[in-house]
């Protein structure tokens, strides 16, 4: 793939990010956020703009597809044939369809509901049924490639989306109803003040949500701090806690400073334009800030993840002749199974053992009669081509540059039939 | 109108950075583990090629031909997919000489990975 390919990948994938979160945003804001008393009518506008945002996201989708065939034709614009088979031999092809089909299903729903009068459970109704269609973003994500404890990072991967679209998605859904009010002379004081403390509650629940599931998921793709530095996708990485951290400090300015400022100017019912050009102008900003996140959100997405950095580097030299092990510094490994001497049938055998990973240690490799035949970064797996005789089965921990093998290792012998 | 105009600006801000800054490595599974090994010298002629990925992959875009001293193809019948992350492929009988693994994968987080393994025969008594 060449460089603008990937940039259009990038910008696309960052098109989707920021249409979902804009459909969770409006819809949220016009079912939960507006006060009780706001209009059928103006819940209305949001409600249709989030269903818009819908077909923005569709559009994105179809180009994500295209540029998903391209790739699978060499750079090439894709066949139907390719496409069509993409979309039904594979697992993220068959995601696709699906999350595409809910769209549609949902902004059909939206537009119908959103016809004549718009009643509010309806449009509550179609906040709680995006969630499903921005969590499952995570079912083609990095997330789903990881082969340790997947679920826990698949359902991390979906509450960092769900909070960062509730957040970024809603403030400029904030914004933009702010700017409508204001636009039609309609911006009472007391509503302001409830409406900017309902969302401060939701972006501040979100906030924590977002830091928790992404610092796990840091953890989880970039693994070291090290790997943090030296890889391009640490390094955007590095970039979007930037972008976050400015965000969370106008977010926290506004939390500590405008909420108050503008709930004790609605008690004491003076205006104030000033503060509230202040608070609007703050609100663009934040948004802005929220839009780069999901810029360097699409980034990440096409690029390895830091943990797999040492596997690209390697591809083009051979691996270097094998060298002492190293010091266990508290690593250890015990084969569990198979057991001392067990006879086997077939050429597969189930590998399991306990790591200790002590101060080095990040996963295991397995060797028969001294031959590298697997990685394993859980507690075992599958070994496979195994001819008939007794071999020797070793295995010893591995520090996460995948070369150097620690003094912690373990053998069985075992015999396949 | 300024709003709006901030939107485009920024997004096309990111667009150009993206476009421009993108390095040359995009893919995402890699060989972790291969039988033969990269770089290896045998003795004896292997009877198939594993390769151990470091995500799963998908086998309806996925190919691995290995190709002998004379540039011909010495792979043959089906590719197998021995667990997730794993594949193999079946070896005619092969004489000494240099040979080249040449694979492609697509890895389940949509991403398409190309590359190549090499390993190397040497006539038995050597």
């Amino acid at each position: 793939m060449n460089n603008a390919m990937v940039g259009l990948e990038a910008a696309i994938s960052a098109i989707g990010y920021i249409a979902q979160a804009l459909v969770l945003g409006f819809f949220v804001t016009a079912g939960f956020l507006l006060p009780g008393s706001e209009s059928e009518s103006f819940r209305r506008t949001l409600a249709i703009r989030a269903c818009r945002f819908l077909i923005v996201f569709l559009c994105a989708s179809v180009g994500a597809l295209v540029i998903q065939g391209a790739k699978l034709q060499h750079g090439e614009l894709p066949s139907l044939e390719i496409l069509w088979r993409y979309l039904t031999a594979t697992q993220s092809g068959k995601v696709w369809l699906i999350r595409a089909g809910y769209a549609i299903a949902l902004a059909l729903l939206g537009f119908s509901i959103t016809r004549g009068t718009a009643r509010l459970h309806g449009i509550r109704w179609l906040a709680l049924l995006s969630l499903p269609l921005i969590a499952s973003r995570s079912l083609t994500s990095h997330a789903i490639a990881v082969k340790l404890h997947t679920s826990w990072v698949i359902a991390a991967d979906a509450v960092h989306l769900i909070a960062t679209a509730l957040w970024a998605g809603g403030l400029v859904a904030v914004l933009t109803t702010v700017r409508a009010k204001r636009n039609q002379a309609d911006l009472s004081l007391v509503w302001l003040a409830q409406f900017i403390n309902r969302f401060s509650r939701l972006a501040f629940v979100s906030v924590a949500l977002f830091f928790c599931a992404g610092l796990y998921l840091s953890w989880v793709h970039v693994g070291s701090l090290t790997t943090l530095v030296a890889t391009d996708s640490g390094n955007v990485l590095i970039v979007k806690l930037g972008l976050f951290a400015a965000m969370l400090t106008l977010g926290a300015i506004n939390f500590l400073s405008t909420r108050p400022a503008i709930r004790d100017m609605a008690h004491a019912d003076v205006g104030n334009n000033s503060l509230v050009d202040k608070a609007t102008t703050r609100i663009v900003v934040e948004s802005m800030l929220g839009l780069a996140i999901f810029a360097t959100t699409g980034y990440l997405t096409v690029l390895p993840p830091g943990v797999h950095a040492l596997h690209a580097a390697r591809q083009n030299f051979p691996p270097a002749q094998a060298s002492a092990l190293q010091p266990a510094q508290g690593a250890k490994v015990e084969i569990i199974a198979p057991v001392n001497n067990q006879a086997v049938t077939g050429d597969r055998v189930e590998l399991r053992f306990n790591l200790t990973k002590g101060n080095r240690g990040h996963h295991a490799h397995a060797y028969i009669d001294g031959e590298l035949i697997g990685m394993f970064e859980g507690n075992g797996g599958t070994l496979n081509g195994i001819k008939p005789g007794r071999h020797m089965l070793e295995v010893r921990v591995v520090a996460d540059d995948h070369q150097t093998e620690l003094d912690a290792t373990d053998k069985v012998l075992f015999i396949a039939k | 109108m300024f709003f709006r105009c901030l939107i485009g600006l920024s997004f096309f801000l990111w667009a150009f950075v993206i476009v421009t800054a993108t390095p040359p490595v995009w893919a995402h599974a890699y060989p972790a583990v291969s039988v033969p090994n990269n770089g290896a010298t045998l003795k004896e002629a292997p009877s198939e090629v594993r390769i151990q990925f470091t995500e799963a992959i998908e086998m309806a875009f996925s190919a691995v031909t290995v190709i002998g001293p004379n540039k011909e193809i010495v792979s043959q019948g089906k590719l197998r997919k021995l667990t997730d992350d794993s594949l193999a492929i079946g070896l005619k009988p092969l004489q000494a000489g240099n040979y080249t693994v040449e694979w492609q994968v697509l890895s389940v987080d949509t991403h398409v990975t190309e590359g190549v393994l090499r390993f190397t025969i040497v006539p038995s008594g050597k």
